[in-house]
């Protein structure tokens, strides 16, 4: 065991946890903060994804050792942090205006790849999404409007279809 | 999907339902906090079993089904505020706990609506009743002289007006009226049945706030995780844990489980690790070691045995099942065409895997809360095990991560009663990734063979001959023929086929058999659909004429021939010839759960890549509620069918299965979707099943497509054995 500073949505945590425990069971089960899911422990399906300096990283497969100086962003909080709110005011909107969630599910790990993608490329065409979000698995198969509430918000995308 | 422990809701009277409730207790709040949006102060009064009013207006909706993304909540929502003119901006919906008293819960077999739908309407008109008699007592009027509009009673003589909460706690005092007492809305009436409401539970679930059977925290409870028993009634042999206990964060080891048969909702012997979080259980199962009793069941290898008995069928043990005889004699030089499909075993993996928490308040009281589609099971199965009453034993129903038909099975939930029980502590047991893979209640491995005689177009004579383990064989052993419900479907005799003959060859269980969505009509809509495209070729006619000849005039094929023109029409079938080289399109039908799907697919397949590129659904599926879910489901039943189609298959070695996550049993990625194009054929007839029945025409209108792009047919699945996906 060992004491870790973790910042998570721009609040600093104490947690006194084994290095090798994912940072996914350290927001889950030490902080409660169960919006970020569990699919698959092995970084294949997305359900656990989050922001680690601004990159989608799956937290399942992501030590808590491997994250002391960097800032975790997850979906409870992603909309109500500046550097984010750009992306995912809108990408939230989107998902409910396209009436995205079947069981809801998959779909914190999809937004929080939604973020990640368009805050590091503003101008994504459809291949580029369909590319970049085959990471993140849907079992209900609501990818097809995903892929539309994302084109929604790339404002000025080029659809190359 | 229809199961001997379900409670049927023809056994409880009307009265019951529209009584209301006794005590309080009966509405849980879901811990999601998706409670209500009414006041603290608000004042709430009953007026039934599913509606509750608030002196502040909130009208609080019951919904007895589980939500596991068929959009059930929103759909119960929409019936009740309906029928009694509420204001869609104070509905919110309720979930409820296992609870008899609300009628049948096991929400599988796409029945909620086709159960439900006239009796919400009725609770809606009851209640909209109690509210005008309210209003009529008030005012000293005749109830004739009121009418109702956006959340108001409306005295039509003089034009005042009271809010439905100004009257909610006079309207609870009123007597239930009779049910012959009260008017339905004519469908023009209709202002929210129909219309594809945006669902309640869209908010929660983007912020990461819905709750999940996964998500349950409780106070000074233990995290568990579980090594089951790989091989069917294999018990421990022995097992050592002294690396499991040095792990920090690991509390107690135990086990629990029996093989003893009927599988049934029986936890699998299993050692248990509990520990102060996820991760410490987690490494504690890793950590265990294990051995398992031998038992007959691990000799079984499935390729092998499949493929034995698809050679040797009609050696084995024959059962007549069904048989239409010809009213004239049949002609002669009759040509005769056979094919033999084989599909394999299939698992449910839902994205949330099982989970379930238990505590126990005292020694008989019990409370769960849990993702399961039939909390009334659970009560059940709990209080066999525990031997407490089943009125003990509260059942909180949370949001599902997707079920698809696992979770109407809760070992899963006994097995973290049994837990909280040997611990005496709050226990959450958490299925991974691998559990759910390697122990699901599988989907039956099939061979199915088709043999048609026929002459100039036209089919005469048609035997179908099919074997597959029965799902009955979960709670029997000796169950080894298709049960007649599993069998319903290959047998069409509204086809206009003559002769037909239907029969059965026993598949004895090797593991748990259970419902998976859509059931047999998986093999059923995939055998039968591939097999009426052979013969479309054989006769050398367009499948979607040979279909027509099937289908012919008769009234019972009415939903199917509607299905057949819409997408007919939508996927431009009479301009296909103009595809470039490489690409097809195919065509399936498929009538189950009282509603006629037709699918046709577009594909392409180009240096051995096989790209489905788009897929047209037309569903005739009787009244809708919510269009937009109704939708969903279509678009959601082709991207599971085309993970049947294209990926999933689980193998047996040794009697335990091979695949173990996401890597080796794969499902579609948004990189592997088509478009998806649906119609919803209007109808007036009674709502027809919705989460289901668009899954079995998809995977046949892919191979059909197939054949029609490379003159390659294939009759085993999935598909990426032949291609690159």
């Amino acid at each position: 065991m060992a004491i870790y500073e973790l910042s998570v949505n721009q609040r600093t945590h104490s947690v006194d946890v084994d290095p090798d425990m994912p940072v996914l069971w350290v927001l889950r089960d030490v902080l409660g903060l169960t919006g970020t899911k569990f699919g698959c422990g092995k970084g294949l399906c997305g359900a656990c994804t989050v922001l680690f300096n601004g990159h989608a990283v799956r937290s399942c497969s992501l030590p808590v050792a491997a994250v002391q100086n960097g800032e975790l962003i997850t979906i409870e909080e992603v909309d109500k942090i500046s550097q984010y709110q750009t992306q995912a005011i809108p990408i939230k909107q989107a998902w409910i205006e396209h009436k995205v969630p079947q069981c809801g599910y998959c779909q914190p790990g999809q937004i929080m790849s939604a973020v990640a993608l368009l805050k590091n490329n503003d101008k994504l065409d459809r291949k580029q999404i369909i590319q970049q979000m085959s990471g993140n698995i849907c079992r209900c198969g609501t990818y097809q409007r995903i892929e539309k509430a994302i084109l929604s918000v790339a404002k000025g995308a080029s659809d190359d279809e | 999907m229809s199961k001997s422990t379900s409670v049927n809701i023809v056994n409880l009277s009307r009265r019951q339902l529209l009584k209301a409730s006794a005590g309080a207790g009966l509405l849980f709040s879901l811990k999601c906090r998706l409670a209500h949006a009414a006041t603290e102060t608000a004042q709430k009064s009953e007026l039934n079993l599913f509606v509750n009013l608030y002196s502040d207006n909130q009208l609080e909706i019951l919904c007895n089904r589980s939500e596991m993304g068929q959009g059930i909540r929103v759909s119960f929502a929409q019936i009740i505020a309906d029928e009694m003119y509420a204001d869609w901006q104070y509905v919110s919906v309720q979930q409820s706990i296992g609870d008899k008293r609300t009628g049948n819960q096991n929400t599988d077999g796409s029945r909620s609506i086709r159960l439900y739908y006239n009796k919400l309407r009725l609770l809606g008109a009851s209640a909209l009743y109690m509210l005008k008699a309210a209003a009529a007592q008030l005012w000293q009027v005749p109830v004739t002289q009121l009418t109702a509009q956006k959340h108001y009673i409306i005295d039509t003589r003089t034009g005042r007006k009271a809010a439905f909460g100004e009257l909610a706690e006079l309207a609870a005092k009123q007597s239930i009226p009779d049910e012959k007492s009260l008017t339905l809305k004519s469908k023009e009436q209709f202002e929210y049945i129909g219309k594809g409401i945006t669902s309640i539970d869209f908010n929660p679930m983007v912020n990461g706030r819905a709750e999940f059977g996964q998500d349950v925290m409780l106070p000074n409870m233990l995290y568990a995780c579980l090594k089951r028993s790989p091989v069917l009634s294999s018990e421990i042999e022995a097992y050592d844990d002294s690396e499991c206990k040095k792990i920090n964060g690991v509390k107690q080891v135990l086990t629990l489980g029996s093989g003893a048969f009927p599988a049934h909702f029986n936890p699998l012997p299993a050692v248990a690790v509990l520990a102060e979080h996820t991760w410490a259980a987690i490494k504690g199962v890793r950590a265990l070691k294990v051995d398992w009793k031998q038992t007959d069941y691990h000799g079984y290898h499935s390729d092998t045995d499949l493929h034995y008995k698809t050679k040797n069928l009609t050696a084995l043990n024959a059962k007549q099942r069904a048989q239409k005889k010809p009213d004239t004699p049949l002609p002669n030089d009759l040509n005769q065409f056979s094919a033999t499909y084989v599909l394999p075993y299939l698992a449910h993996a839902p994205m949330e895997p099982p989970a379930a928490s238990a505590v126990f308040h005292s020694e008989s009281n019990l409370e769960i809360w849990a993702c399961v589609q039939s909390p009334q099971a659970v009560q059940q199965k709990a209080a066999q095990i525990t031997g407490l009453d089943e009125k003990n034993i509260r059942v909180n129903v949370t949001f599902l991560g997707g079920a698809f038909g696992r979770k109407a099975q809760p070992d899963f939930v006994m097995e973290a009663v049994i837990l909280a029980r040997q611990t005496g502590q709050p226990v959450k047991v958490i299925w991974q990734r691998e559990d759910d893979i390697q122990h699901d209640y599988y989907h039956a491995a099939s061979i199915t063979k088709h043999t048609a005689r026929y002459q100039h177009q036209r089919i005469h004579e048609w035997q179908a001959e099919t074997c597959f383990t029965p799902i009955p064989s979960l709670f029997n052993i000796n169950k080894t023929h298709p049960s007649g419900g599993e069998m319903q479907d290959l047998i069409r005799h509204n086809y206009a086929i003559d002769s037909q003959k239907t029969l059965s060859f026993p598949y004895p269980a090797q593991t748990r058999i259970a419902w998976l969505r859509s059931v047999a009509n998986i093999q059923h809509g995939f055998s039968i659909g591939c097999f009426m495209d052979e013969m479309a070729h054989q006769m050398q006619i367009d499948p979607v004429e040979h279909w027509q000849h099937l289908l012919a005039k008769n009234d019972q094929n009415k939903g199917l021939n509607a299905a057949l023109k819409q997408v007919y029409q939508s996927s431009g079938w009479s301009q296909k010839s103009h595809l470039p080289a490489g690409e097809a399109l195919g065509i399936a039908l498929h009538h189950s759960f009282a509603s006629d799907i037709a699918v046709v697919s577009h594909v392409s397949v180009k240096d051995n890549k096989l790209l489905v590129k788009k897929v047209y659904i037309s569903a005739h599926v009787g009244t809708w509620v919510n269009e937009d879910r109704v939708t969903a489901q279509m678009e959601g039943s082709v991207i599971f069918g085309l993970s049947i189609a294209l990926f999933n298959k689980i193998s047996f070695k040794d009697g335990a299965v091979e695949q173990s996550n996401f890597n080796d049993y794969q499902v579609v990625r948004i990189n592997q979707a088509p478009e998806i194009h649906v119609d919803l054929v209007p109808s007036e007839a009674q709502p027809g099943g919705v989460g289901e029945p668009g899954l079995p025409p998809v995977a046949p209108s892919i191979v059909n497509a197939i054949f029609a792009a490379t003159g390659q047919r294939h009759r085993q699945l999935p598909l990426n054995q032949f291609y690159q996906v």
